[in-house]
This record gives structure tokens, C-alpha cells and sequence, in this order.
């Protein structure tokens, strides 16, 4: 049954693909937008927000998903001209900038997860080296190859976290760490929404690119749809989280979600008794496919033929390669996204919001002006 | 030219895959040693702990299971170390294929050593990455005679404790997993409780609670022990006694759950727990009045469960343990509850609401 309904999706994307060549559906929309935002969601977040905000740190999620929701409802449609267009570039192209940062430090983390969880005496270059170079041989096969595998892969990844996250439901034992504490005090909490702003920088871009590949405008429902299906997977990873561990064990572990899924046990089978194997591949694809889709994006960003597209790609797998191998650590990469990415990746956020209201100020007065003046 | 381009191909994929497969990790089992189970005993000398390692024994095929005697089946190494690490690379020294950790199945060790111990015994193997926590940490008056103790029932490489304690077979759903201990360790207001393994004549006892109270674990009463299931709804069957009008009977396969509220107030901490279990009359209730009987039955139970739970309460404020992990629900609730305050400003209410399910069929 599921490898039918895969076979579906699948074949739902070969159509769309083939018979409306540029157009993608918009359930494409959906998919592109969990693989963008999923990668950078899976590591570094649970434990630094709630090392700030402790047990009410679902309410800075609940603020990060607003806050995403809101922007994407403000991006115009359709895409706007002009000096506006300019200024849409310009943030697409710092996004697509920070985004990339983001990817090589997630690239460490996993890297490093990695080899501490399941490959302890395998050299990190050789989780790394052949990770990136798959996914730059990918991108380059075809320009519409990153979107096929985003919408192959991300409906199965997202089959496959159900599946970890319903067997991992028996560990979740402690319900009462799932709601606020008593004392809900504002600046942690802001603190944690800060913490998720790098999560929210490949959102905005990533809904307005893929929005010029699709067949037709997606309307505010689809858009806030692929929005919400990421934050829904990293909110339920972080109750199977929380409701395993409490707010105190979670602080004590760099991988908490890793740590809390590897925990599930399937004693009664006789063929699966561990299930930290689907987590390897679950985070080695999610990290992979976001890596594929941002190189696409910066394609879609600016058009360039095939061979300027194999040097770009070259070039970018390379820093991410090297920027993964040079960070020695996951502590050096959980530092430099904390105190370098993150504020920039706020600092964008808070411009793109303004840049969106600007716009749509805008658009709206000169949609008056254009109107008939009996009309006004 | 295309020839070449997909012989390069070729080369390229299949370099991929070597490396994609973590070839480094990958060890055939004839070349492993998987550790089955660790036991940690106090040792004469200062900071000193005996570990015992058992092992599976690889050469036991499933064609000479019939051939092979049941002491051969596991083997086990026995060293002197400071901790689990220094223990690890001895028992190295002895064994000539690379030691595994990734099937331990019981970590068990001794009630005689001291808290700090257990402590840092499951902070290295959380933080060492190479154990794997879904193993069981137990406690014992004698760690080695428990790890190497094989049941009769059990076949090489099943380790019977460990089936025992996963089986869901046994009345009370028992602590103990490996990741949980160590969560409850660096976790306030929860004391970490294991079971407490009694080895006799070649098979184990599971009766008893260990709490990792400091300085030294404290063992709580069989009685008590089953009122801590009641409380926590960790029991999964029992079976009371009762005498009605001298006819003694049986209520059995009892089961239900536990419902804790707590209400701060000012200085002292308030709580509450609503237990509703139910059970089956093994046998009938015969008489004019069998629904009345019915209910003196239920109320005779209800009152064998509350001297239970009373018994867990009086042991928890003697020994001064938490292992309900009540005192963690007050921080959750409360940010500003201190977990250190012990139970001197607790008041504990229990409602206990027992019904018969049904009576036993006379066939």
C-alpha cells in the first residue's frame, strides 16, 4: 500500500514534470518547502532553546511558526516589478547566502552525530566527502532532478519520522513537561524565538522561488500549508523529546531528539530490534535533500547555462565540504551558528518582514491610484 | 569518449558506496567479542570495583547447541579497574577479538557500592556513545553471580534476566532501562530506582525495589514495593486475598491506573492520587445477596491496596526516596519548588476505587 502511494507521488511528479515542463504542482510546493526547512531544523534547536526558555519552550515554537506564517502570507503574488523586484533579489540572494552557512554547519553536526551515535571509527571526511559530492552529481543531472527527489524522498521521510515518532509514543511518559511552566517569563521565551531564526531564513526564499516554477500562483492556503507541515515535524519531534526526557535530562545531551529516538526499542520483533538505523537514514536524507534544494534554488535564482552551473555547484559543495571538515568539532559549529548565523539570520528575518509590509504598502496605494476616481 | 564517461562513472559510484557504507565500522562477528551483560562488585582495595564480563560464546553454532553444555554456552572475564573504562581496556587485554558494547544486555551492580558509583558508572556510558542505553541497569547482593547465571531455559546468546525484565510478563512494569536511569539521574526531584535481582539456586527473584539514594542504595520492601506499583501504574496484574465469611478467595488479574494532582500551597505541597483498579473473584460468590457480597469484597481489597500504598509512603519518608518521582512534578508545575526539600512539607491523600470486573465461571 505505502509503496503504491509512493509509486503515486512519484508518478504525480514525472507527470508534472514532463506534460507542464517548467510548472510544478503546488503539492511540489509542499515538499520543496519541508526539504528546504527540515534540514536545518534537525539539529541545534531543541537543546539551545530550551536551554534558555526551559519548559516553555513550545511557546517560542508557537511564535517562530506565527511569525513564519505571517511572512509568508505578506509575500506578494503575483511577483512584483520594478525596483521591488530588485529588492526581492537582494534578500532571496542574502538568504540563499545565510542558508548556505546554515548548511555547512549542519553538515558538521551530522556528521558528527554521525560518528558519535553509529560510525565511531569511521573518519568524518568519509561521511562527508561523498555526502556532498552525491548531492552535487545530483543537482547537475538534470535541472529538474533536486525537485523529483524532493518530492520522492520528503512524503517518504516524513512517512518514516511518523513511523519513529508512533513507535517512540511508548517512551513518551511525562506529559506535564509538554505544557508552560507557571512562570512564563518573556525574554526567555523571545531568547528562544531568536534561537529558531535560523530555521526561518530559507522559508521566504524558498516559497518565492519555487512560486515562479510552479504551473500556477500558489493561493495563501498552500502556501501556509508548506509552512506548517516542517514546524509540525520538528514540533512533534520535540514532544517525543520533551515527554521522554524533561526539560532537565534534555540540557544534558547535544543531540537530544537523536538521543531520545535511538531509544526506541521494538522488543517483541524479531528482525528489527533497533531503530537508530532509520534515524541515520532519516537525517542523512533530510540534511542531503536540503542541501540539493538550495543549490537548485540559488539555479532558479539566477538562470545560468550547464557549465556555469557544474563550476557553481563544484564551488559550493567544495566550501561546504571543507567549511564541515575545518569546524573540528560540533561545538565549534553549534558556536558559530549561535553567535554568528543566528543574529544575521534574525537581522534578515526582521528586514524581510519590513521589506513584505513596505511592499504591500505600497502595491496597495498604487492599486488606488490606478483605480477610476469615481471608484475612490 | 562515452565508454570512458561511464567507466569513470563506474569507478566513482562504487568508491561511494565503500565509503557511504562505513566499512571502517564493520567488523564480521567471528571477529567481535559481543559483551552479553556487565556485573560491578565492591573490591578490597581503595576506589577499586571487580567487573565481570559475559560474553555469548561464538563458537556455539546452532548445530552443536545440542552437543554443547549449558556452562559453556556464555564464557566471562573478570578484572580489577578504578572504573568502567580502565575495566574495559583490562578485559581487552584478555580477549583477542575487539570488545562490542552494542548488545550488553544487563548492566548489573552490586547493592554494596556506593550511589556515586551507579552515578558515574551510567554518566560514562551515557557519554562514552559506544554503549548501548537500551540496556537494562539492575541491582543485586552479587553482581558476578547474577551476570553469569543461566537459566536453564535460556539459549545462547538470550540472556533470561534480560527477557524477563522485557516481556511485560512479570506482575510489576519494572525501571530500569538503561537511558531512563541515567535521565532520572540528572534529573532533580526524582530518586532513580532499579529492581533488585535476587539470585537462588540458579534462577533470579524479582520482588524488590533499589532506590539510588546517597550515600549507599537502599532496598524497599516487598510490601512496599507493590504499593510504589500502585502509585505509579507500573502494576500489570496482582492478586489479593480475601476472606469472606471465613471462605477465603482470591481476587485476581487486578490492574488499573494512577492518576497524581499536586497543589502547592504557600510552604507545603499537597497531593493527591485517584487509584482505579479493577479485578476478577477467582471463583464465585455464592449466596442470597451476591451483589452485596460483591461489594464487601471490593472493599476488602481496596483496603489491602491503601496498606500498600501506605507501606510506600512510610518507606519513602524513612528512607527519605522518591523513586514515584513526585517531587519532579512539583518543579515541572512549580519553577520555584525546591527539590531538596524532602518530605517533611507533603501531605499525601489516596483514593482508592476498586471494582470486580467479573466473577469466575464454575465449569
Amino acid at each position: 500500500m505505502v509503496f503504491n502511494l509512493l509509486g503515486s507521488f512519484y508518478a504525480q511528479g514525472r507527470r508534472s514534470l514532463a506534460l507542464k515542463s517548467p510548472g510544478l504542482t503546488r503539492t511540489a510546493l509542499l515538499w520543496i518547502t519541508t526539504a528546504s526547512v527540515l534540514g536545518s531544523g534537525l539539529f541545534v534547536w531543541p537543546l539551545h532553546v530550551v536551554l534558555v526558555a526551559g519548559q516553555n519552550a513550545d511557546i517560542a515554537l508557537v511564535l517562530a511558526l506565527v511569525w513564519t506564517v505571517v511572512l509568508t502570507l505578506l509575500i506578494p503574488s503575483p511577483q512584483p516589478s520594478g525596483i521591488w523586484h530588485s529588492a526581492t533579489r537582494i534578500l532571496d540572494g542574502v538568504a540563499l547566502i545565510v542558508t548556505g552557512a546554515i548548511d555547512a554547519v549542519m553538515l558538521n553536526q551530522l556528521a558528527a552525530m554521525l560518528q558519535t551515535f553509529f560510525y565511531f571509527d569511521t573518519p568524518r571526511a568519509a561521511l562527508i566527502l561523498p555526502l556532498t559530492a552525491i548531492v552535487g552529481l545530483a543537482v547537475n543531472r538534470a535541472p529538474q532532478t533536486a525537485w523529483r527527489m524532493a518530492m520522492l524522498w520528503v512524503p517518504i521521510l516524513i512517512f518514516g519520522t511518523a513511523f519513529i515518532l508512533l513507535l517512540a509514543v511508548v517512551n513518551v511518559t511525562h506529559l506535564r513537561p509538554l505544557a508552560p511552566n507557571d512562570q512564563i517569563l518573556l525574554m526567555p521565551i523571545f531568547q528562544g524565538v531568536g534561537i529558531l531564526a535560523y530555521i526561518g531564513v530559507p522559508i521566504g526564499t524558498t516559497i518565492r522561488l519555487v512560486a515562479r516554477k510552479l504551473a500556477s500562483e500558489p493561493t495563501p492556503a498552500w502556501r501556509v500549508t508548506a509552512i506548517v507541515i516542517p514546524w509540525v515535524m520538528l514540533a512533534m519531534l520535540y514532544a517525543a523529546v520533551m515527554g521522554s526526557l524533561g526539560p532537565q535530562a534534555l540540557t544534558h545531551l547535544r543531540w537530544p531528539v537523536v538521543f531520545a529516538l535511538d531509544h526506541v526499542t521494538l522488543d517483541s520483533t524479531f528482525f528489527l530490534s533497533r531503530i537508530g538505523i532509520v534515524v541515520v537514514f532519516s537525517w542523512t536524507l533530510g540534511v542531503a535533500l536540503s542541501l540539493m534544494v538550495h543549490i537548485r534554488l540559488g539555479f532558479t535564482w539566477r538562470p545560468m547555462g550547464r557549465l556555469t552551473r557544474l563550476a557553481v555547484t563544484t564551488l559550493v559543495v567544495g566550501i561546504w565540504a571543507i567549511a564541515a571538515l575545518v569546524m573540528s568539532s560540533p561545538q565549534t559549529s553549534t558556536r558559530l551558528l549561535l553567535h554568528i548565523i543566528d543574529p544575521t539570520a534574525r537581522f534578515y528575518l526582521i528586514a524581510e518582514l519590513c521589506a513584505m509590509l513596505a511592499l504591500r504598502g505600497f502595491s496597495a496605494v498604487q492599486h488606488r491610484a490606478h483605480l477610476p476616481a469615481a471608484n475612490r | 569518449m562515452r565508454k570512458k564517461r561511464g567507466k569513470l562513472r563506474a569507478i566513482g559510484l562504487c568508491l561511494l558506496a565503500l565509503s557511504l557504507s562505513g566499512c571502517w565500522d564493520q567488523h564480521p562477528v567471528e571477529m567481535r567479542a559481543a559483551v552479553a551483560a556487565i556485573g560491578i562488585d565492591p573490591a578490597p582495595g581503595v576506589g577499586q570495583a571487580n567487573y565481570t564480563f559475559t560474553f555469548p560464546n561464538v563458537t556455539t553454532t546452532a548445530a552443536s547447541l545440542a552437543t554443547t553444555p549449558q556452562s559453556q554456552e556464555f564464557y566471562a572475564i573478570h578484572v580489577t579497574a578504578p572504573n568502567l573504562l580502565s575495566a574495559l581496556l583490562s578485559a581487552q587485554r584478555r580477549e583477542s577479538r575487539t570488545l562490542y558494547l552494542g548488545q550488553v544486555r544487563i548492566v548489573c551492580l552490586s547493592s554494596a557500592l556506593p550511589t556515586r558509583i551507579w552515578r558515574s558508572t551510567l554518566m560514562t556510558m551515557a557519554d562514552s556513545g559506544r554503549f548501548v542505553l537500551t540496556t537494562w541497569i539492575v541491582g543485586a547482593p552479587n553482581a558476578a553471580a547474577v551476570v553469569s547465571l543461566i537459566p536453564p531455559v535460556e539459549v545462547v546468546p538470550e540472556v533470561g534476566l534480560y527477557n524477563a525484565l522485557t516481556c511485560r510478563c512479570q506482575g510489576i512494569r519494572w525501571p530500569g532501562r538503561g537511558w531512563r536511569v541515567w535521565s532520572e539521574i540528572v534529573t532533580p526531584g526524582i530518586t532513580p530506582s532499579v529492581v533488585w535481582v535476587h539470585p537462588h539456586q540458579g534462577q533470579f527473584t524479582l520482588t524488590r525495589l533499589l532506590v539510588l539514594r546517597s550515600p549507599y542504595p537502599v532496598s524497599w520492601s516487598p510490601e512496599a514495593t507493590i504499593g510504589w506499583s500502585y502509585l505509579t501504574g507500573r502494576l500489570l496484574r496482582d492478586n489479593i486475598s480475601v476472606t469472606l465469611d471465613h471462605t477465603p478467595l482470591v481476587v485476581g488479574l487486578i490492574r488499573g491506573r494512577s492518576h497524581l494532582a499536586i497543589h502547592h500551597r504557600q510552604s507545603t505541597i499537597a497531593a493527591s492520587v485517584h487509584l482505579d483498579y479493577s479485578g476478577v473473584i477467582l471463583g464465585n460468590v455464592s449466596g442470597s445477596d451476591a451483589i452485596g457480597l460483591d461489594r464487601q469484597v471490593e472493599r476488602q481489597v481496596a483496603n489491602r491496596i491503601q496498606s500498600y500504598v501506605q507501606a510506600a509512603w512510610l518507606e519513602a519518608q524513612r528512607t527519605d526516596t522518591d523513586p514515584m518521582g513526585w517531587h519532579r512534578s512539583a518543579i515541572w508545575s512549580d519553577a520555584a519548588w525546591a527539590s531538596d526539600r524532602g518530605w517533611s512539607h507533603w501531605s499525601l491523600t489516596c483514593w482508592v476505587h476498586f471494582t470486580l470486573r467479573e466473577e469466575g465461571v464454575l465449569r
